[in-house]
C-alpha cells in the first residue's frame, strides 16, 4: 500500500518498489531538528502526516518560516539539484507525527537514472518554489489577519486535519510576527467563529470562513499544486 | 509587590439601566509601534465597544497628549522590544502628562513568555498590570474589568 505523500502516491509501482527497500518510518517530536544549515544533507523527508518548516534565522536570532513541508512535498531537495547542503535554511518539525525517510545518495541515483522519477521530483520542486514565491509576496503585501487565516489553512491541507496542534507564541514565530499580532488576529476568526484557540490547540471550525478571511495565495498556492501533482 | 489578579468569573459588570441617557463609550490610549498589530487591536477594541486614540511611539504618545488634552479611561502598552520595567515608565510618562487622569489604569501587554505565565494578569503597581496573553479573550476580560463599557 502506497503512504500518504502525494509524491510517494504518484509514483508508478515499478519505481515505488525500487525506493520502497529504502523507506525508514520515523516519528518526529515537535520542534526536533531535521537539518541545520551548512550540514551535508544525509536523507530525505517524505512527511505523512507531520509538518516541517524550513527556517531562517536571522544574525539577530530572529526566525521566520519561509517554507512548509508536508504531505504534499518532500524535504531535501537539494540532494538532486547539486550541492548537497544548504548555507542559509534549516528545517525542524513543527507538527509531530510520521515521515518516511530515505538515503540522499540513493534518491540521487535513482533521480540520474529515471526519468519518471526525475520528472516528479522536479515538478514538486516546481510546486514548492510556487509556494515560497507566493508566500514572499504574501507576507508582504497582506494583512496579518489574511496571512495567518491562508498559514492555518496550508497547515491543515498538509496534515490533514481541522485540529492543529500549534501555539500563538510557535505561529508568530513561523510568521514572523509579534505574538500579540496572532493573538489579536485569532481571536478577530474566533469572535467569526471560524476558529476556536484552547492553550496550544486550533481547531479550524469553518472552512468556508477561513478561505473568506485569507488572501488569494492559498487558493493560488493549492490550484499550482494541483496542477503540477494532481489534486489531493 | 506582584499580585494576581482573581479570575474574571466573579466579577460581575454591570448592566445598563435603560433609563439612563446613552453614555459615551469609554476611550483607551494605546501606543502600539507595530504595523501589523495596530489595525488588529484598534479593530478589536472598537468591536468591544472602546474609542481608541492610537499613538505611534513615546514621542507621538506625548504629543497627542499635549495637543488632545482628552480624557481616557486607561492607557494600553506593547511590550515590543522593551523591558517590562522601561514600558511601564513610559506609561507613567504618559499619565503623568495628563492631570485629569492621573489615576487611569495602565495594561501592559507582554511580548516573550513562557507557557507558566499564559493566561496570568499581574498587578505590578497602582493601577499598573502586565498581562501575558493566552487569547484575546482574556485582554476583553481585563478591560472589561478595569475599563468597563
Amino acid at each position: 500500500m502506497k503512504p500518504e505523500n502525494q509524491i510517494l502516491a504518484n509514483l508508478s509501482a515499478d519505481v515505488f518498489q525500487r525506493l520502497a527497500p529504502h523507506f525508514v518510518y520515523v516519528n518526529l517530536e515537535q520542534g526536533e531538528i531535521i537539518y541545520r544549515p551548512g550540514e551535508p544533507l544525509s536523507h530525505l523527508y517524505f512527511p505523512l502526516d507531520c509538518l516541517l518548516s524550513l527556517t531562517i534565522t536571522m544574525q539577530n536570532g530572529a526566525t521566520a518560516e519561509v517554507g512548509m513541508i508536508g504531505s504534499r512535498e518532500v524535504f531535501g531537495i537539494n540532494a538532486f539539484m547539486g550541492r548537497r547542503e544548504t548555507t542559509q535554511t534549516g528545517c525542524s518539525s513543527q507538527v509531530a507525527g510520521s515521515a518516511i525517510k530515505i538515503d540522499a545518495q540513493v534518491v540521487r541515483q535513482e533521480f540520474d537514472r529515471n526519468g519518471e522519477l526525475r520528472d516528479l521530483l522536479l515538478r514538486s520542486t516546481q510546486a514548492f518554489l510556487a509556494q515560497v514565491s507566493q508566500t514572499a509576496a504574501c507576507n508582504s503585501l497582506h494583512v496579518l489577519e489574511q496571512r495567518l487565516a491562508r498559514w492555518l489553512l496550508n497547515t491543515q491541507e498538509r496534515i490533514n486535519s481541522n485540529n492543529l496542534p500549534l501555539t500563538q507564541e510557535f505561529i508568530s514565530v513561523m510568521l514572523g510576527v509579534r505574538r500579540a499580532g496572532v493573538t489579536l488576529a485569532a481571536q478577530k476568526l474566533q469572535e467569526r467563529k471560524v476558529i476556536q484557540y484552547r492553550r496550544g490547540h486550533v481547531q479550524i471550525l469553518n472552512q468556508a470562513g477561513l478561505e473568506a478571511s485569507a488572501c488569494e495565495c492559498f487558493q493560488t498556492i493549492k490550484t499550482e499544486y494541483d496542477r503540477l501533482l494532481g489534486e489531493k | 509587590m506582584a499580585q494576581f489578579i482573581e479570575p474574571f468569573s466573579h466579577f460581575v459588570i454591570p448592566t445598563k439601566n435603560i433609563n439612563q441617557p446613552p453614555m459615551r463609550s469609554p476611550r483607551i490610549f494605546v501606543l502600539e509601534p507595530d504595523n501589523d498589530v495596530r489595525p488588529l487591536l484598534k479593530h478589536n477594541l472598537e468591536n468591544w465597544g472602546y474609542q481608541v486614540i492610537m499613538a505611534l511611539d513615546e514621542a507621538d504618545a506625548l504629543q497627542r497628549i499635549r495637543e488632545g488634552g482628552e480624557r481616557f479611561g486607561l492607557i494600553l502598552l506593547n511590550q515590543n522590544g522593551r523591558s517590562i520595567d522601561e514600558i511601564i515608565a513610559i506609561g507613567r510618562q504618559i499619565r503623568q502628562s495628563t492631570e485629569l487622569d492621573s489615576r487611569a489604569p495602565m495594561i501592559v501587554m507582554a511580548e516573550r513568555y513562557g507557557v507558566e505565565l499564559e493566561g496570568q494578569n499581574i498587578q505590578v503597581g497602582e493601577n499598573e498590570y502586565v498581562t501575558y496573553l493566552e487569547d484575546g479573550q482574556q485582554l476583553r476580560n481585563l478591560l472589561a474589568l478595569l475599563c468597563p463599557v
